[in-house]
């Protein structure tokens, strides 16, 4: 056990290490198509950090991708996959939109915070679908919450061109949210709003249900070993079921917020964008820890903002940070799978992962 | 007949091609216990890169190989990843697909963007069967496809008897299935599961090439739409045989084909009605009969009770014909939420391979 912190410690090396083997690939790949690397970092940064605005822009964009690695992180626990986040979100987005613009006369105070509840509710009854396939009938939860996106986006394309689309407009959007139920502005001109706290706290409630609280225990033991579970007196297929639903129910806060405190004040298609991949890519960079899934999580916010910096000065397509993403993505996992394996080596008798540190472990696909 | 014509027939085999050219593929890997989320993404490669050599050699069937070799050279990452290094199968799945977009959409803009090179290129042709292209209703259904359409049904036998009647075939389900033994009797499975994966790369990289330079002649971001998360469904809603594979892949191809009629059709038309009604009572009648049927079930008593009422209301609508019009949305969605129930109906099944997505870590590795 004296290697202890040096074992702690080799993960969130390891993950250190892939993001900048990464980044160097990326501008390995610039440098090939005769773009000067050091002109592309500097765009890089500059897109992300180069100003307070700049700043505050890569602080929004990190909430959504925060919250969607929390909600993936809340069902790995329990050895779950969720792949469905995009339409968690999506239906968590268009459920805060109906309370926002049809429940009239109430005070911000309430008017907020009952749509993002709404929008827990609604994107935890969209996962709860697919919790309860995969519960009653034994349907892949990774099958079913993949598919379930498309469904969601085509629920979301309907709402915007029919029954909520705005009077008058052209484009498919929704009406303006109204003022009592948008989140105010932390940072003028940017952004950046007061989501950002409860984003903070979202954060800190997940982390302590996880570690603290019986459910949370329920849940690691589940995910940990099924059999010892149930031989412990844990429901498991219910602690499954919820791992699920509360895991939706995150995104769907992560789909209220973004149309809640959107810039355009509108619900439109789209607004989803690619939180999901990317939010997986956060919590596994986070080694599924929600703590460390803030710092990863801005890492990508900025990987995107300055890649869009980078195709307006150097003409390189915004989309090359995908392929980033993707190569940190597989180097992540491959060294995670092989820090593991070195760990179990050394620590041979009993092994004393953290859970934090199991990464993207062992899933069972069941 | 409306809806359920022979252009109907036609449509539905040209889109369950793709789906069925995927889907052996990912039967094979699945087989050998490597469970390939990224399909969708090596479907991406091989559309992209097909398109990109038609453009540059002009040839459509040197263009699919092209597309091939792409889906094998995408599908080695991900053999890499989770068969050497021991990783997460779905995790890298993910990883190869986020790579796979990001590489195809990146280089799609920047070689082909603004560009007049990137052009509609003439898709492949139609082959007519002389004779049988004749036949008066089969012939317009059945025999007016592009070749990779026909092929991709005639491969269906081959795979089966490469699985079933092969060594290979035998040590590919071994892998899947009790890799212990296969190592016993001194195959590889690690080897058996890089082939298997590989495989996979090029029958996704085909059916991508398919899409692209087969049907519409360009390639467009993310073109594959779902369709490999189709083939994944298929392979476990066909319950990991081939036969299993091809009814889901017609299912899928079906609905695909109809929701693009139904789009552009006003009204509901009578037929969809009497179909839903014939199928929810085909149901009830093979529930009542075939299975088991347990009157103390709560859960076989309220299915039952949901089929009898949806067939009725169905058959009944389908006399009254309603003038409803329904969203061009909900057919668009139509393929997913029939392959979600079509898992929810069919249940658990103990027919996957034991080892699916269990990576193979050797003792004194």
């Amino acid at each position: 056990m004296k290697s202890g912190a040096a074992n702690r410690l080799i993960g969130p090396a390891a993950s250190v290490f892939t993001v900048v083997a990464g980044l160097v690939i990326s501008l390995a790949i610039i440098a090939v198509n005769g773009n000067p690397p050091v002109e592309a970092a500097r765009a890089l940064f500059d897109g992300a950090f180069g100003s307070t605005k700049q700043a505050a822009t890569t602080a929004a964009r990190s909430i959504p991708l925060v919250l969607v690695a929390l909600s993936w992180i809340v069902a790995f626990s329990a050895r779950r996959i969720n792949v469905g986040m995009e339409g968690q979100l999506v239906v968590g987005g268009i459920f805060a939109t109906c309370v926002a613009l049809y429940v009239p006369g109430l005070p911000a105070v309430l008017h907020l915070p009952l749509a993002i509840l709404v929008g827990f509710l609604a994107g935890g009854a969209y996962a709860g679908i697919a919790a309860a396939l995969w519960a009653w009938r034994g349907v892949n939860e990774i099958v079913s919450t993949l598919l379930m996106n498309f469904i969601a986006l085509m629920m979301l394309s309907w709402v915007v061109r029919g029954p909520l689309k705005a009077e008058g407009v052209r484009t498919n959007r929704s009406e303006r949210i109204p003022d009592s139920a948008q989140w105010p502005n932390l940072v003028d001109e940017s952004p950046l709003n007061y989501d950002l706290f409860l984003m903070l706290g979202l954060v800190v409630l997940v982390a302590w249900m996880l570690r603290r609280t019986t459910f949370g225990m329920r849940l690691r033991l589940t995910g940990a070993n099924v059999e010892a579970a149930r031989g412990a007196g844990v429901r498991t297929v219910w602690i499954g079921m919820l791992s699920l639903i509360v895991s939706g129910g995150i995104s769907g806060i992560a789909g209220a917020g973004l149309v809640l405190g959107g810039e355009t004040e509108v619900m439109a298609e789209g607004f989803a964008a690619s939180y999901n991949l990317e939010g997986i890519v956060v919590a596994l960079l986070a080694l599924n820890s929600p703590y460390a899934s803030i710092p990863a999580a801005v890492l990508l916010a900025s990987l995107g903002l300055g890649g869009g910096l980078m195709e307006a000065r150097l003409g390189v397509p915004a989309e090359l940070t995908l392929v980033t993403l993707g190569i940190v993505l597989l180097l992540v996992t491959g060294s995670s799978a092989i820090v593991r394996k070195a760990r179990s080596v050394r620590v041979d008798t009993e092994r004393d992962d953290s859970e934090s540190s199991d990464a993207a472990g062992a899933a069972a696909v069941t | 007949m409306g809806v359920f014509d022979a252009v109907w027939v036609a449509a539905a085999l040209a889109a369950t091609a793709p789906l069925l050219l995927a889907g052996m593929g990912e039967l094979i890997s699945q087989r050998a216990g490597v469970i390939n989320v990224g399909l969708e993404g090596m479907m991406l490669f091989g559309a992209f890169f097909s398109y990109w050599a038609a453009l540059e050699f002009g040839t459509i069937w040197g263009a699919m190989l092209v597309g091939v070799l792409a889906g094998i050279a995408i599908a080695a990452v991900m053999a890499f990843f989770s068969i050497n290094t021991n990783s997460d199968q779905i995790v890298v799945g993910i990883g190869v697909l986020i790579l796979a977009i990001g590489v195809t959409s990146s280089a799609f803009r920047a070689l082909f963007e603004g560009s007049e090179r990137a052009t509609i290129i003439k898709p492949m042709g139609r082959l007519e069967i002389p004779g049988l292209e004749s036949i008066p209703f089969l012939g317009e259904a059945l025999f007016r496809q592009r070749p990779v359409v026909y092929l991709s049904f005639l491969l269906l036998p081959v795979v089966w008897f490469v699985l079933y009647r092969t060594t290979w075939g035998l040590a590919v389900r071994a892998a899947g299935d009790l890799p212990d033994a296969a190592e016993t009797a001194g195959l590889s499975p690690r080897r058996i599961r890089w082939l298997a994966t590989l495989a996979a790369g090029g029958f996704a990289g085909w059916a991508g090439a398919f899409l692209s330079v087969g049907e519409v002649g360009i390639f467009l971001n993310q073109m594959t739409s779902g369709r490999g998360f189709l083939a994944v469904a298929a392979v476990i809603f066909g319950m990991w045989r081939v036969s299993g594979l091809l009814w889901a892949c017609l299912l899928f191809g079906a609905t695909t084909a109809l929701q693009r009629r139904l789009q552009i059709i006003p009204d509901l038309p009578r037929e969809v009605w009497l179909l839903l009604a014939i199928v929810a009572g085909a149901s009830l009648v093979y529930m009542l009969v075939r299975r088991r049927f347990d009157w103390q079930n709560k859960w076989h008593v309220v299915t039952a009770a949901a089929l009898a009422v949806v067939s009725i209301t169905t058959l009944v609508l389908s006399f009254v014909q309603p003038g409803i019009t329904l969203p061009s949305e909900l057919w668009l969605s139509m393929p997913f939420v029939v392959t979600i129930a079509a898992l929810a109906i069919m249940g658990a099944r103990a027919a996957a391979p034991r080892y699916l997505a269990i990576p193979l870590i050797r003792e004194h590795d």
